[in-house]
């Protein structure tokens, strides 16, 4: 009997929550699902950006960490939800425009399965060196890197991690296949590169950047078109001599197939409102991130960007990285 | 003297009502997250970190280190009270805790954890304060193969971790090793023994585990025997310690809180090692080591205070580099990014006031933690006698939210169901857990070093005992070696000596 | 004394453990079988689960070995309905809480691991049930904010 009177209370009390949702987007929390742990820099992007956005739409952003596998559990996560605006993703460099060439059994297409609503902050890519490596700058960094292939060591935050990732592409360019050291996430790599056990990293700027400003390792260059005010002092690959190098680890939300068009618009207005916000910007761009004007956070932008991506991305991993 | 006036400095930061309040407040929703069983410490911070947001960065960073103590003390206290370690270190302290607590001496186990713990803290925060940079310096010294090399001399201390046949404790480590491996591999990216599930594309979470070896399986025990089943099978003696135990934990905590110091400032395993290094030592050096595992206080104050010094200088690579040496520290460093602040080598010079104010807020954190916990112990051992058929419901529930909580993830609860049917055949067959555990979470660490060590000697497998490359490394290994050796050899005597009985 | 040696299985907890950790290393090397053994600086995806499976197979010998010298205790009685009711609840958990959330699946859970309990007086247990799934819907989803799901999602 109680148990009864209880299930229809509670059926009532859904019901009633069911209601209210087809009525004025959004009138209960919204889940951000960060594909990656608590702490990192996907998740302080999504923390910062969703205050702002809990703001303008008037409801919280709930951070909701579902990480593994490289952030694809996450990500197909966000491509399975229901479409009804309760549920979105920050995406990630590696979750939407590297992981088709890493993970062959993805259960989910960056480009088919999901409505981009907008960019949220790059975070670039910067090669650092420890402290006593005997290169002056980026250039005789490359060459003593060609000279000393057999030798050096670069270290990465795991098999699929942006940071080896992204040396994949340094040296596909560089044209050199250098001996490289697994590392389980970032921290423990540039804890090595600290104490000189390995030579360099290429690692998102908000991981690096306290330890470059400290002199503890080298920063060499920056894979971003500008320097960044969080790094000054470091070159721009362009200056440095390799301009083709321009990798960034951006970070954007996305919402699964299907949600209406005028709840995906009010999204992308909260998200271009957050990001546009001099107090939310400045609290980005203290970390290292480059934060996109209204029209870089735009869907159209993400859309293209997405696909520009998996264009660069998946042959390469494809080629480079046996899964 | 510049370490007063730099420590006068901080505590002026630190000390205003209004931050004492914070940190009060802090540890106590912290402590009382913390303390429901299955909400490990890495899941209390996490859910509560955002009440901090509001607040002016000095004023969440106390918080926060209120949050951190709070947090690391509940664990330790469901570990006494119920058997369910929420992370790695607190393995330890289950040990004797629990064992303890069933002889109606929770509160005695409590007091001296909280009494070791700020013993500890207090140490390891004038270290931190005194010796920050040239530690520091030391931890920088490690590399993979001297890493390898200590997790090898954990691992011999693991052996000794266990009361019952040496031979089936190292069974015990070689499973836990051998489920340390599942998961993708970190150089190719291949995965291992997941049965293509991808939530296991990461490896076994330490919680799961934990939660279903040691709680699950306790609760099955428990249930099973009619007469026992209360968990206090005596009446409850004194809360509080008495002066013959004060006197007998007393060396132990100063060996514990100088092993955690040291071992703390490793990046990755520290507070286990520390926790169980001591525990070791602690079993080695007693009168009565057939007490251990039988509820010995030492085998409580030891490890506590061990992993609470570890705690707080693994505060030293956070400060002094910048780099987060575990996942509670991770969440830490999340915390403080969204606040503005990027802990890194410069914070020092640049924001002296930060840096010594959050050195100064560790210790008021330790305060307030024996200020809330020495009261509470009497709440606590009283929740004991609540009836085992709703205690062990409640538990349940709670442990299914704390795992579901980590990765949101269903997949992570039905995984801990079957490591609780796991941790009860092993009750069954005689086999201890805790080895296993602490094999566990070193095996991970021990796999990546030993091939990042390869891979930097290019395959050579003397790396490890070169003196000239790797000094330390070697002296770990030559120390494993005749500890091995010295553990192994009295139960070959026992043996042999059996058969002679025979 | 020989006649104890051709007695059978004399300590068998021990037996059986060695069995279940030999037969554990061979579903792991059975299924590590596809990965390298050894790589181009002696150690690949496959080196460390074989050493370890190797080992625990020698162990697991040992300790079977040891089981037929030594006397030993014999295996206590497994308890199925404390399996049932204490796994069966949580797997039920992990069943219902995304599509039912939490308050509907705690009940169910707490009263399925009630029953593990001979001595479950079923007011008291539902009553219970009621006050704890109401206590953890309060805590973690509103209190805290966590992004565990209240009510059912259809």
């Amino acid at each position: 009997m109680k148990i009864h009177h209880l299930l229809g209370a509670t059926a009532i009390l859904a019901l009633g929550t069911l209601g209210a949702m087809a009525q004025g987007y959004p009138t209960k929390p919204i889940t951000v699902v960060v594909p990656f742990a608590a702490g990192g820099p996907t998740d302080v992007i999504a923390r910062i950006v969703g205050e702002h956005m809990s703001k303008t739409l008037g409801q919280p952003l709930i951070v909701e960490n579902v990480a593994g596998a490289g952030g694809t559990t996450g990500q197909a996560r966000v491509a399975k939800a229901a479409p009804d605006g309760y549920t979105i993703g920050m995406g990630h460099m590696g979750t939407l425009g590297a992981s088709p060439g890493l993970y062959p059994n993805l259960t989910y297409d960056p480009q088919k399965d999901f409505q981009p609503i907008g960019l949220a902050a790059g975070t670039p890519i910067v090669i650092v060196t420890r402290k006593d490596l005997p290169v002056k700058d980026f250039k005789e960094f490359m060459d003593y890197a060609k000279k000393n292939e057999k030798t050096i060591n670069q270290a990465h935050a795991g098999s699929g991690s942006v940071s080896h990732i992204t040396c994949i592409l340094l040296h596909e360019m560089l044209k050199i296949d250098p001996n490289s050291i697994p590392y389980r996430g970032t921290g423990p790599a540039v804890t090595d590169l600290i104490g000189g056990k390995v030579d360099y990293i290429c690692d998102q700027i908000v991981s690096v950047s306290s330890q470059v400003k400290g002199g503890t390792i080298r920063g060499l260059a920056i894979a971003t078109p500008e320097r960044s005010p969080a790094l000054a002092d470091v070159p721009t690959t362009k200056e440095a001599g390799l301009p083709a190098y321009q990798v960034s680890a951006w970070n954007a939300l996305v919402a699964p197939k299907g949600v209406p068009a005028d709840v995906m618009k009010k999204l992308s207005d909260a998200l271009i409102a957050a990001v546009t916000d001099p107090a939310t910007k400045k609290k980005l761009e203290d970390l290292g991130g480059v934060v996109p004007d209204a029209k870089g956070a735009s869907p159209e932008a993400l859309a293209a960007l997405i696909k520009s991506e998996n264009d660069r991305w998946v042959p390469l991993l494809k080629a480079k990285v046996k899964p | 003297m510049e370490l007063l006036s730099n420590l006068a400095y901080g505590f002026s930061v630190a000390a205003t009502i209004q931050n004492i309040l914070l940190c009060l407040l802090g540890a106590l929703v912290g402590t009382l997250i913390g303390v429901l069983p299955g909400i490990g410490p890495v899941a209390t911070i996490a859910m509560l970190l955002p009440i901090t947001y509001k607040l002016d960065p000095t004023g969440a960073l106390i918080m926060l280190a209120g949050i951190y103590y709070g947090a690391q003390y509940g664990g330790s206290t469901t570990a006494i009270l119920v058997n369910l370690p929420g992370e790695s270190s607190s393995v330890v302290t289950a040990l004797d805790g629990h064992q303890m607590a069933k002889k109606g001496r929770a509160g005695a186990a409590l007091a001296i954890a909280a009494i070791g713990s700020f013993i500890a803290g207090t140490f390891g925060t004038i270290l931190i304060a005194a010796l920050g940079k040239p530690l520091t310096e030391i931890a920088q010294a490690f590399g993979p193969a001297d890493y390898f090399s200590l997790m090898v001399l954990g691992l011999v201390c693991a052996v000794v971790l266990a009361s019952g046949s040496v031979l089936k404790a190292l069974a015990m480590i070689f499973l836990g090793l051998l489920l340390s491996t599942v998961g993708t591999d970190l150089e190719t990216g291949e995965q291992r023994m997941t049965f293509g599930l991808l939530p296991l594309a990461d490896g076994i979470e330490f919680v799961t585990l934990a939660m279903g070896v040691f709680g699950f399986a306790e609760i099955l025990r428990n249930l099973e025997q009619e007469q026992s089943r209360d968990i206090v099978e005596q009446k409850v003696t004194n809360l509080m310690p008495t002066r013959a135990d004060l006197k007998e934990a007393a060396p132990a905590v100063v060996r514990g809180t100088l092993l955690g110091s040291i071992l703390g400032i490793l990046p990755g395993g520290g507070a286990v090692l520390a926790a169980f290094g001591s525990y070791t030592l602690e079993k080695k050096l007693s009168k009565t080591p057939k007490e251990f595992g039988k509820g010995a206080i030492c085998g409580v104050a030891g490890p506590e205070s061990a992993n609470n010094a570890a705690a707080q200088t693994s505060f030293i690579p956070l400060l002094t580099l910048g780099i987060p040496p575990n996942a509670v520290m991770a969440i830490m460093v999340g915390a403080m990014t969204i606040h503005g602040i990027v802990p890194g080598p410069q914070i020092m010079q640049k924001q002296p006031d930060l840096f010594w104010g959050m050195i100064a807020s560790m210790w008021i954190g330790n305060l307030m933690l024996v200020i809330i916990n020495l009261p509470l112990v009497g709440l606590w051992v009283r929740l004991l006698r609540v009836p085992y058929r709703m205690l062990f419901p409640a538990i349940l529930i709670f442990c299914a939210i704390g795992v579901y909580s980590i990765n949101n993830q269903p997949f992570d609860v039905m995984l801990t169901a079957f490591f609780g049917l796991c941790g009860y055949v092993l009750i069954k067959l005689s086999f201890e857990p805790a080895p296993m555990l602490v094999a566990f979470v070193l095996g991970k660490l021990m796999e990546e070093k030993l091939r990042q060590a390869m891979l930097l000697s290019r395959g050579d497998p003397t790396t490890f005992v070169s003196f000239s490359q790797h000094p330390i490394s070697t002296v770990l290994i030559i120390v494993s070696g005749i500890l091995l050796v010295l553990a192994v050899t009295p139960s070959l005597r026992k043996k042999r000596d059996e058969v002679f009985v025979e | 004394m020989s006649d104890h040696r051709s007695q059978a299985a004399r300590s068998p907890q021990d037996i059986v453990g060695g069995l279940a950790l030999i037969l554990i290393a061979l579903l792991a090397l059975y299924l590590v079988n596809h990965l390298p053994a050894s790589g181009r600086v002696g150690f690949a995806s496959g080196t460390a689960p074989r050493l370890f499976a190797y080992g625990l197979v020698g162990l697991g010998a040992m300790v079977m070995i040891t089981g037929w010298m030594k006397e030993g205790p014999h295996i206590e009685r497994f308890s199925f309905r404390g399996i049932i009711a204490i796994l069966g609840s949580v797997v039920l958990f992990a069943l219902m809480i995304r599509t039912f959330g939490l308050a509907v699946s705690g009940i169910p859970m707490v009263l399925l691991a009630g029953t593990a309990a001979r001595d479950i007086r079923w007011k008291e247990a539902l009553v219970f049930a009621i006050a704890l799934t109401a206590f953890c819907g309060f805590l973690f989803p509103i209190a805290l904010g966590q992004p565990i799901p209240l009510w059912p999602q259809f």
